[in-house]
């Protein structure tokens, strides 16, 4: 583990998500480790037959803690209330009591909760507004009186998180498509390590379940089109899958610098010990299927964390269930532990959610936390036969019981970049 | 020792309307004239909207046909300034290890609308199979980042950043400290923004930010907001030893990066980083939001960091080309690059007689001002007031 005397150790105190399979901790890792899928059919809007159909919905949104106005509820969109509440719940459940920074008067707080599109549901609701759904061309429209959060803009989102909180703190979003997650969480990562920040809320949050988002994937071949039975279609290294299965959620970390956690006596989940990020320079969605970009990421990550390769007990990984990518990541794993890469446990729970773009990664460290916590990992559902070019240990349909102490995140995003983080168990 | 000071620019590129180069830009900064005009945005039947809109002929983006079909202007703004920095940094693209520790940290606020707003009727309208496959790719803020790197081979830790007119702030400073501690070995920093499509013009005036009289007065008592521009502008940041010993050129220095919640915290910081005291400035590049509450706020700040500096000059340059939201900050660097360069302070547009007159130090209106300059600070701040001061060296 990274510990040295001129750099801050990072320790995440809470966490909170908000996902297809629950709207709080509990829920989703009672619901994770059974191994349930939260894929469902799109009925909001019609989707032709040849494109995906289907996604990861939260259902049932419960906002009742947030005390947000009626008008509130109305204007903000999906992403933003699910990073709120997840905010709220991870600052409880860190027992930061959300007037406490008062009280520590040394504390620098930052925020740094990525997004890949944004608050995109407004955005469209405001060109449909404008044009009633496209049937008139869009005309000028007057300025109000006084500042309004701007939903074009990709900062706003972390903005009204800090707004609402009363922070008056430092942010900044990342804004990295489906790696965002993990890069912010890096983001927080370094802040907190070089002492520019002691408390981060970060992570990332997506609500992109839209007639534009659903219909630019499906126009690429990247989301699956088993339309006909839904909770199976997302199935990483699995021999028949056909692309991801789009999904919305949020996952919010509450990362301290070690001496700030303990001062005010934290309980410590996990340690968050390195970073790793690379572009393979090869394309904008595909990704080179010898995975070496892939396993520079992870091995920089790991150096990062100042650990050897050898340490590695899990893998949580990408796992998109497209073809490239999951053969990709096999490719790398191999290439960086040789053939220990058949024994070391490896899970997707995109498999169970979905793929919810950047928040995917902050939901599924949140995951691996919570392995490392309970020694269980949760199951890649829908594995029926395994790519036999994926030769790896994945932990098919039912949860694992198995120490973990120390595990390797992977992440793809579009642009063609890769970033890896190392979460380790907390030794007191 | 501020260990900023072992890194430099050694290369920039700039494409902003009426300033596809350096040249170009430096001219519209000392002309008294700016890049505004009126463009009807809604098309013929509605008022026009004024705003600083680049000659596509002006863009040498040297993209083919095939290329241009799947991106969004606000990458090929992004390119074009790419090609800019990579000549005049000298950057060895035939270096694989170069390349591969080489990153890009960006700033973008707005992605790409331009490539998708005229999707976004059929859409609707018509259904979900008239979108242009290329939406995935040319839309998010990131793609300017992933088609450099594939373009020229860049492999190093990448990241695109949001924070409205700051974003290229972080941008720098993650740069300077992915180089100091060896993950990077140079990194291409900046910014790229393609705001004047009708969808963003919308929200942008509905959110309070735009003036609706088609004049960027900032400083001034009419003052009521900022008008857009576009644009994009990058740098080549690398240790002066690797520059010295690939024979670039060294350029200027970030020596302070400060934030905060307001301008004298930001200010304050960026100068505690560099190590030197407001006496050692001799210009601030203003942020220039334009509206009277933050303008004043601006001047009461310098006036309480720079009390015991009368002498310190100030304009803003954004009057000339707009505000370029994510991208501002990079702009504002090429300001300042081209100050120190020319040692003269290119003014603020406006009559002389409209502008406030700060409480301490002189705003350089209309016409430039030759000084001896050194140390250059560009102040910017965000939607939401958070602060972010650079302070640039010769």
């Amino acid at each position: 583990m990274r510990m040295n005397s001129t750099e801050r150790t990072v320790v995440v105190t809470g966490m909170s998500t908000i996902n297809p399979l629950g709207q709080d901790l509990t829920e989703f890792w009672t619901a994770c480790k059974k191994g349930t899928s939260g894929v469902k059919k799109i009925e909001e809007f019609y989707i032709p037959d040849e494109m995906s159909q289907m996604a990861g919905i939260v259902e049932h949104l419960d906002l009742s803690s947030l005390n947000l106005s009626p008008e509130q509820l109305e204007n903000y969109d999906r992403s933003l209330l699910f990073a709120l509440k997840s905010s709220h719940d991870a600052l409880q459940h860190s027992d930061l009591k959300l007037d406490s920074r008062l009280n520590l008067t040394n504390s620098r707080w930052g925020v740094f909760v990525a997004n890949a599109i944004s608050q995109i549901s407004n955005m469209e609701k405001s060109f449909c507004q404008q044009s009633a759904k496209g049937i008139y061309p869009l005309a000028p429209i007057r300025k109000n009186s006084g500042r309004r959060p701007n939903s074009y803009f990709f900062n706003t989102t972390n903005a009204e998180i800090v707004n609402y909180f009363n922070l008056g703190c430092e942010q900044v979003t990342v804004v990295t498509g489906c790696t965002g997650g993990l890069d912010a969480i890096g983001h927080a990562l370094q802040a907190i390590r070089k002492g520019k920040v002691d408390i981060a809320i970060t992570g990332s949050t997506e609500a992109p379940i839209t007639p534009l988002v659903v219909a630019s994937f499906s126009k690429i071949g990247a989301t699956s089109t088993r339309n006909y039975d839904p909770g199976t279609a997302s199935r990483p290294f699995d021999v028949d899958r056909d692309g991801f299965v789009l999904a919305e959620g949020c996952g919010i970390l509450i990362l301290e610098s070690l001496e700030h956690a303990q001062k005010r006596g934290a309980k410590i989940y996990a340690v968050i010990s390195g970073i790793g990020s690379v572009n393979n320079c090869y394309h904008m969605t595909d990704i080179p299927e010898p995975g070496e970009s892939i396993a520079k990421a992870s091995l920089e990550a790991i150096k990062d964390a100042k650990i050897e390769p050898e340490q590695i007990d899990f893998i949580n990984a990408h796992g998109s269930s497209t073809p490239q990518n999951d053969v990709a990541e096999s490719n790398a794993f191999h290439r960086m532990f040789g053939p220990k890469a058949r024994d070391i446990p490896v899970t997707s729970i995109k498999s169970q959610l979905g793929h919810t773009l950047s928040s995917a990664t902050s939901i599924e460290v949140i995951s691996a936390v919570l392995s490392l916590n309970d020694n269980i990992i949760p199951p890649t559902i829908n594995l029926c036969s395994q790519d036999s070019r994926c030769e790896l240990d994945v932990v098919a349909n039912k949860a694992r019981t198995s120490p973990v102490n120390c595990v390797l995140k992977t992440s793809s995003g579009f642009s063609g970049i890769h970033s890896s983080l190392i979460i380790e168990r907390w030794v007191a | 020792m501020n260990k900023n000071k072992n890194y430099t620019i050694t290369g920039y590129g700039i494409c902003v309307a009426k300033g596809g180069n350096r040249a170009d830009f430096w001219e519209l900064l000392c002309r008294n004239e700016t890049a505004f005009s009126d463009y009807h945005l809604f098309g013929p039947d509605h008022p026009p909207q004024t705003v600083a809109k680049i000659n596509n002929q002006d863009i040498q983006h040297g993209l083919t046909k095939r290329q241009l079909k799947k991106l969004d202007r606000f990458t090929i703004l992004g390119i074009a300034a790419t090609r800019q920095v990579l000549q005049t940094s000298q950057f060895p693209l035939e270096n694989e290890e170069l390349r591969s520790q080489c990153g890009i940290l960006l700033g973008n606020n707005t992605g790409g609308w331009g490539f998708v707003e005229p999707q976004m009727a059929p859409l609707y309208a018509s259904g979900m199979e008239t979108l242009s496959p290329y939406v995935a790719t040319a839309w998010f803020p990131t793609a300017v980042q992933g088609e450099v790197s594939i373009l020229f081979g860049l492999g190093g830790h990448s990241k695109t950043y949001s924070a409205e007119n700051i974003s290229v702030g972080f941008a720098f400073e993650q740069a300077l400290e992915l180089l100091q501690e060896g993950v990077l070995s140079s990194c291409l920093v900046g910014g790229s923004e393609a705001p004047i499509t009708q969808l963003v013009y919308n929200a942008c005036m509905s959110s309070g930010l735009l003036s609706e009289t088609g004049k960027y007065e900032p400083y001034t008592s009419q003052a009521q907001g900022s008008l857009l521009g576009e644009g994009a502008a990058l740098f080549m940041l690398e240790s002066k030893a690797q520059a010295k010993q690939r024979g670039a050129i060294i350029g200027a220095t970030i020596e302070g990066i400060g934030k905060g919640a307001n301008f004298v915290e930001s200010m304050r910081n960026s100068l505690a980083q560099a190590q030197k005291v407001a006496k050692d400035v001799d210009y601030i590049i203003l942020s220039a939001r334009g509206t009277m509450p933050e303008d004043q706020e601006e001047y009461a700040a310098i006036a309480q960091v720079f009390a015991d500096h009368p002498q310190i000059l100030m304009s803003a340059p954004k009057t000339k080309y707009g505000n370029l939201l994510g991208a501002s900050m990079a702009i504002d660097t090429v300001t300042a690059c081209l100050a120190l360069e020319k040692q003269m302070v290119p003014p603020t547009y406006a009559s002389k007689s409209t502008i406030l007159p700060p409480p301490v130090g002189q705003h350089v209106v209309d016409v430039p001002k030759s000084a001896p300059l050194n140390n250059i600070l560009i102040n910017g701040q965000d939607n939401y007031g958070q602060c972010l001061t650079l302070l640039i060296s010769n």
